[in-house]
């Protein structure tokens, strides 16, 4: 697993990266805001050598997420769809759904309650 | 719907002004060289017999400065008015003359000589005449022509331009890089992008500098439009104006390609916020829908638009994307029985209403698949 981290101005971000089968797993610790989502794309960059088809996206530990968060996880979803893979949000807690809502994209998602729901719709509805 | 064209060469003045040389400088430089290098004589005369009790050459140094001045004025004289810059190498030539005597105004001369093949702002007005017209009959189309085979011919009318700009020479082609500046529409802007790899440098140049202008015009509009949510973050209508401004850049056809991701994802993020602002405004739905769809995620960009229709079903270009998607499935499904299903859905739907009769910017293609299906009767 590796983990990248970065802090500052109060607010706080990590990626955590692992794989599970053919998937990446992108855990995503604090405030998914601003200039801080530059560490998330750099995240999905380094998941890239991992190989991995698809991505889960653990949301459970975000604070909170604004239009630069969602605009980086709709550009991770068009980049694994045009490669044929799959992005699952999991861990969403009632605000980020409320954001997912108000932003249209709950509709073009497949969510999950946890990691092991997202592997288990990837292994079922995917592979 | 009929485009003429039409190209005009004609100047009473290019008989006079040479296109190589103007002759209006002509005069201007002979008396320059003859002051500068009476001057320089003078002086050189004056050191031979001369002391160090001799009074300033005041006769040589006025010769000296009328030179460099002559010189300077030469230059800003040959240019003619339609070249902005025309002031800048005046005054550098001048300088010039000022500094290096006699040697500096033949290089100012010279300087000028070999500039003469770098692109001017508007060299048609000078030396030629060429224009290029385009007239477009307005709303008098009849029903039967409005099919996708007129739309396919009407970018076929326009699309031999760019084929004959190797053909044209440089002021017509530069005439015909500014009327599709004039158009601005995304074909046109793509044209300029094509005349941009000219081998002649007037023309790439010129296209190129064309393409820059626009997109500091671009840039300019995003700087004060930053400084102002910067002012006022809790405005929603800035954030909405913004995202419109990212998207517009997007359509433009002014976006490089290799950019083309990262302007994507930086005019989504845009976008999110001005509808985490105004969780109201269903039409951010609909842009949200039709960046979905720029990107080939059609399905995605359908399943959008089906949510904003349940808010707001008149909006036309998410009404396009369902269609879309709809055609799609069926041709990817290769069932011209699930075409037809998808067609009776399309227009059984609240939504199936009249489609315009001009393409509005940012439809595309699905207009044109909306005008098949459609037509004016079922619309």
């Amino acid at each position: 697993m590796s983990e990248l981290g970065r802090s500052g101005s109060g607010r706080h971000l990590e990626v955590d990266i692992s794989t599970v089968d053919n998937a990446s797993v992108l855990r995503v610790t604090g405030a998914f805001v601003g200039k801080q989502v530059a560490l998330f794309r750099r995240a999905c960059f380094q998941a890239q050598a991992d190989e991995a088809k698809h991505r889960i996206i653990d949301l459970s530990e975000v604070e909170e997420i604004d239009g630069y968060g969602m605009a980086a996880l709709v550009g991770l979803l068009a980049r694994r769809r045009r490669e044929g893979g799959e992005v699952v949000l999991c861990g969403l807690n009632p605000d980020l759904r409320s954001v997912l809502e108000a932003t249209n994209c709950d509709s073009i998602y497949r969510m999950a309650v946890s990691t092991s729901g997202a592997l288990e719709y990837l292994k079922d509805g995917k592979e | 719907m009929s485009r003429t064209v039409a190209v005009e060469i004609e100047s009473p003045r290019r008989h006079v002004l040479s296109p190589f040389f103007n002759l209006l400088g002509l005069p201007f430089f002979i008396l320059a060289v003859l002051c500068s290098f009476y001057s320089a004589y003078l002086l050189l005369m004056q050191a031979e017999v001369g002391s160090t009790t001799d009074p300033f050459p005041f006769w040589a140094f006025f010769l000296h400065n009328l030179a460099a001045f002559m010189t300077g004025l030469g230059v800003f004289l040959a240019l003619g008015r339609d070249e902005e810059s025309r002031l800048g190498w005046g005054l550098f030539t001048s300088v010039f003359g000022f500094l290096a005597g006699p040697v500096g105004v033949l290089g100012a001369i010279l300087t000028y000589l070999m500039a003469r093949g770098q692109p001017r702002q508007m060299p048609l007005t000078e030396v030629v005449k060429a224009e290029m017209f385009v007239t477009v009959a307005e709303e008098e189309e009849p029903d039967d022509l409005q099919s996708l085979n007129l739309r396919v011919s009407e970018q076929a009318q326009v699309e031999p331009f760019v084929d004959m700009l190797p053909l044209a020479d440089i002021p017509t082609a530069i005439a015909i890089v500014n009327r599709l500046r004039e158009r601005g529409e995304r074909a046109d802007i793509e044209m300029i992008r094509e005349v941009a790899t000219d081998p002649r440098p007037e023309v790439y140049q010129y296209a190129l500098s064309i393409i820059d202008k626009m997109e500091k015009q671009f840039a300019g509009e995003v700087y004060s439009l930053a400084q102002e949510i910067k002012e006022q973050p809790g405005d929603a209508q800035l954030k909405i104006e913004m995202a419109k401004l990212h998207i517009e850049y997007m359509q433009s056809g002014l976006l490089d390609e290799s950019l083309a991701d990262y302007y994507w994802e930086l005019t989504l993020s845009y976008l999110f916020e001005a509808m985490l602002a105004h969780p109201a405004n269903a039409e951010l739905g609909s842009d949200f829908a039709q960046l979905l769809s720029m990107q080939g995620l059609v399905p995605e960009a359908a399943q959008v638009a089906k949510q904003v229709l349940k808010k707001e079903p008149s909006l036309m270009q998410a009404q396009l994307l369902v269609l879309q998607d709809l055609f799609e499935q069926s041709v990817s499904e290769a069932r011209l029985e699930t075409l037809n299903t998808a067609r009776k859905t399309a227009l059984e739907n609240a939504w199936a209403v009249r489609v315009p009769n001009k393409r509005k910017p940012g439809m595309g293609p699905t207009y044109d698949l909306a005008r098949f299906w459609f037509g004016d009767e079922d619309a």
